[in-house]
């Protein structure tokens, strides 16, 4: 009888990441094309159009790019929580924070100047982001409580919130008692760089510029790296692991919540449940599929928000949007299956 | 065999020459951006048929996009995909698009952007257009008002925007008319479409003593929670709840889009259109009642009957004195209304 047992790899390719992904978005097509078949479409039409009308203009590159930002961001706080080996769940609450903290701060302060207007408001927003996950990093530092419990509940708590808000002390007179709040002037709206993509994906490069030096290169992306490892390596190093956690999640939150913040002052200008249609539950995804590497989430961040984009756009053909969905499933589950392989191998049991 | 096809051309060309300029058809193309799904036996199905009726009164070449929510960045992707595919007609069924229609509508002036529920328009390509199915609600407050024996009445509701408190008053009104001891009493859901919340707010209701049901939901999940129950219900949008709930369902407001639809693209087809908002009712044929169960009394029938042939006559008022802006606005309850308006 033959048994398998399975072996990790000792020397694994830099760049399988890379390319279990690529194959995994190979596999997903497949997938999608034989769902297409079976609904009677022609998928090489389908895809190109989809292609098409998600990168193939200007225009609709910009709206891709768009769509990616606010899953970029959160997603590369989720990878700098990472770092020291803690997940972040809640970055679709960090955003929803952010996008109130900016609203909060816009109608009790008046700034003339709209450019320093602006950045004060984007400041907003990381704390926002940060004040959303102090409550699990406190517990988590100071008594241990499971950081993907707490900040799971978080969302929930701040979606509460947002309710809250839009239907009660926010709500727009002007709206006629729909549920959202007033519309922030167009003297804050962030600015386009061309067509329409927004000024907000200027900030997503920078920031993914700022969390990959954070991560690989900064002396506190060292501290996180030990601190993440090993409790004894860190103590012996003469690292305070607690707070390198700590300030870990508040820096990954605050990206979060930059990213609401920017959906709020480029795409949505109010605070409504609308914000974020789930970019914090993407955002996990984008990153756990990247590896966690900053980089990579902000390629597969973008061609997730060309995903997105294309899976709205292919119901105007008469595809059901759920084709798309299911194919960014069967991406990440095809890129883990297949990372799985890179790192490990069957091996045969009676082979010694 | 070639020049025969030469000659088909060559006639086919000046034909089309000769229709150039005048109205053709083949030139539109109207796309229908969605709330929720096009099969939901609800709101979004009524604007189906209407779109499916159109089709087949005018030959206009449609689409539409499902599960668009009400959000601006979604409505913008959808709506630009079908512009860079040619459409040059956008209906927007949900009180949501709003603002961004308005926005588009400025982006793209050779698109004519057409949104239900709203009260924006502007000078050239944008307007709005409804039914008044306060005339609807109000006959079937009527019905309601017969059948309660606990004089209590639950009406499941969306959110506190003028469309539906007037409604709401509509249909007390009706209610008061034959049975003046009902209070109607409303809760809120915060949402359209939910069916979970729906049903919660149907089993509160009939906790309290409520034992006829009416709704300003999109699911049938109020009838089916007062099928359930024992109770009476009377639904909305569509006949669909018959079947959902077959006991329980006593008549519906219900919608019938298409012969507006067809009267709208029409009016853009023949440039003849003009961006006064579209708001008829019963008289217009966009409304109507559906056809009422033998629970209610052949009275009761006869008064339904008699009321609704006024008000496409023009000679009864549901809200007597009230212009068609104090209606647009409703921001307040009538008296045998109970529930809060926040």
């Amino acid at each position: 009888m033959n048994k398998y047992i399975l072996t990790k790899r000792q020397v694994v390719n830099e760049l399988s990441t890379f390319y279990s992904f690529l194959l995994g978005f190979l596999i997903a097509l497949m997938i999608g094309s034989i769902i297409l078949l079976i609904q009677d479409k022609n998928p090489f039409d389908t895809f190109s159009l989809m292609f098409k009308l998600s990168i193939g203009s200007v225009n609709s590159l910009s709206s891709s790019l768009n769509k990616a930002t606010p899953l970029i961001l959160a997603g590369l706080g989720i990878a700098i929580i990472n770092t020291v080996k803690l997940w972040n769940i809640g970055a679709e609450g960090q955003i929803f924070m952010g996008a109130i903290a900016v609203n909060l701060i816009y109608i009790n302060f008046q700034l003339t100047n709209s450019t320093s207007f602006i950045f004060v408001l984007l400041v907003s927003a990381f704390i926002g982001g940060a004040f959303c996950i102090l409550i699990p990093a406190i517990t988590k530092v100071l008594f241990g409580v499971n950081e993907i419990i707490t900040t799971l509940l978080t969302n929930y708590i701040v979606i509460g919130l947002t309710i809250y808000l839009v239907n009660g002390p926010w709500k727009d007179p002007g709206s006629l008692n729909f549920p959202a709040a007033a519309y922030v002037g167009k003297e804050v709206y962030l600015p386009t760089i061309f067509g329409k993509l927004s000024y907000g994906f200027l900030i997503c490069i920078l920031f993914t510029v700022f969390a990959h030096y954070l991560k690989n290169s900064s002396v506190f992306g060292y501290e996180m790296r030990i601190a993440g490892g090993s409790e004894m390596t860190a103590i012996y190093a003469g690292i305070n692991a607690k707070q390198k956690a700590f300030f870990a999640m508040l820096i990954g939150g605050g990206f979060a919540g930059l990213a609401g913040g920017v959906e709020l002052l480029s795409q949505t200008h109010r605070v409504s449940t609308g914000i974020s249609q789930g970019f914090g539950y993407t955002a996990i995804i984008v990153a756990a599929i990247t590896g966690m590497r900053p980089i990579g989430i902000f390629l597969v961040g973008s061609l997730f928000g060309a995903l997105s984009i294309g899976g709205s756009v292919i119901q105007t053909i008469g595809v059901s949007t759920y084709i798309a969905d299911i194919i960014q499933a069967s991406t990440l589950f095809g890129a883990l299956v297949i990372q799985f392989f890179f790192n490990y191998k069957l091996k045969r049991a009676d082979d010694g | 065999m070639r020049r025969s096809w030469a000659v088909g051309l060559i006639i086919i060309s000046i034909l089309t020459m000769a229709c150039g300029g005048a109205a053709d058809v083949d030139d539109y193309k109207a796309a229908f951006v969605y709330l929720g799904s096009a099969n939901d036996g609800g709101w979004t199905q009524a604007h189906d048929e209407g779109r499916q009726y159109l089709v087949e009164e005018t030959g206009i070449e449609t689409a539409f996009t499902e599960d668009v929510p009400p959000d601006a960045t979604e409505f913008r992707t959808v709506a630009e995909a079908y512009i860079e595919q040619g459409y040059n007609i956008i209906f927007g069924t949900t009180f949501g698009y709003l603002d961004i229609m308005e926005e588009m509508a400025l982006e793209y002036p050779d698109v004519t952007f057409l949104h239900c529920s709203g009260y924006k328009s502007n000078d050239s390509n944008y307007t709005n257009y409804f039914g008044k199915i306060y005339e609807a609600r109000y006959l079937s407050g009527l019905a309601a008002g017969s059948l309660t024996e606990s004089n209590k009445i639950g009406y499941v509701a969306a959110f506190p925007i003028p469309e539906v408190i007037r409604g709401i008053n509509a249909f007390a009104n009706g209610v008061k008319e034959v049975n003046p001891n009902a209070t109607v009493e409303v809760v809120w859901t915060n949402t359209w479409f939910g069916p979970e919340e729906e049903t919660q707010a149907a089993n509160a209701l009939l906790e309290a003593g409520a034992d006829v049901l009416t709704q300003h939901q999109d699911s049938a999940s109020t009838g089916i929670a007062a099928e359930a129950a024992g109770a009476k219900w009377i639904g909305y949008h569509t006949g669909y709840g018959k079947e959902a709930a077959p006991n329980a369902f006593v008549t519906a407001p219900v919608w019938n889009w298409g012969p507006l639809y067809t009267e709208m693209v029409n009016a853009v087809i023949n440039d003849e259109f003009t961006t006064t908002p579209y708001w008829t009712g019963m008289s217009g044929n966009v409304v109507d009642l559906f056809e009422v169960s033998d629970d209610v009394s052949s009275d009761i029938k006869t008064l339904i009957e008699d009321r609704k042939q006024e008000i496409i006559d023009g000679t009864f008022e549901i809200f007597e004195g009230s212009s068609d802006g104090d209606l647009l606005g409703m921001s307040y309850f009538v008296d045998n209304v109970v529930g809060t308006l926040d």
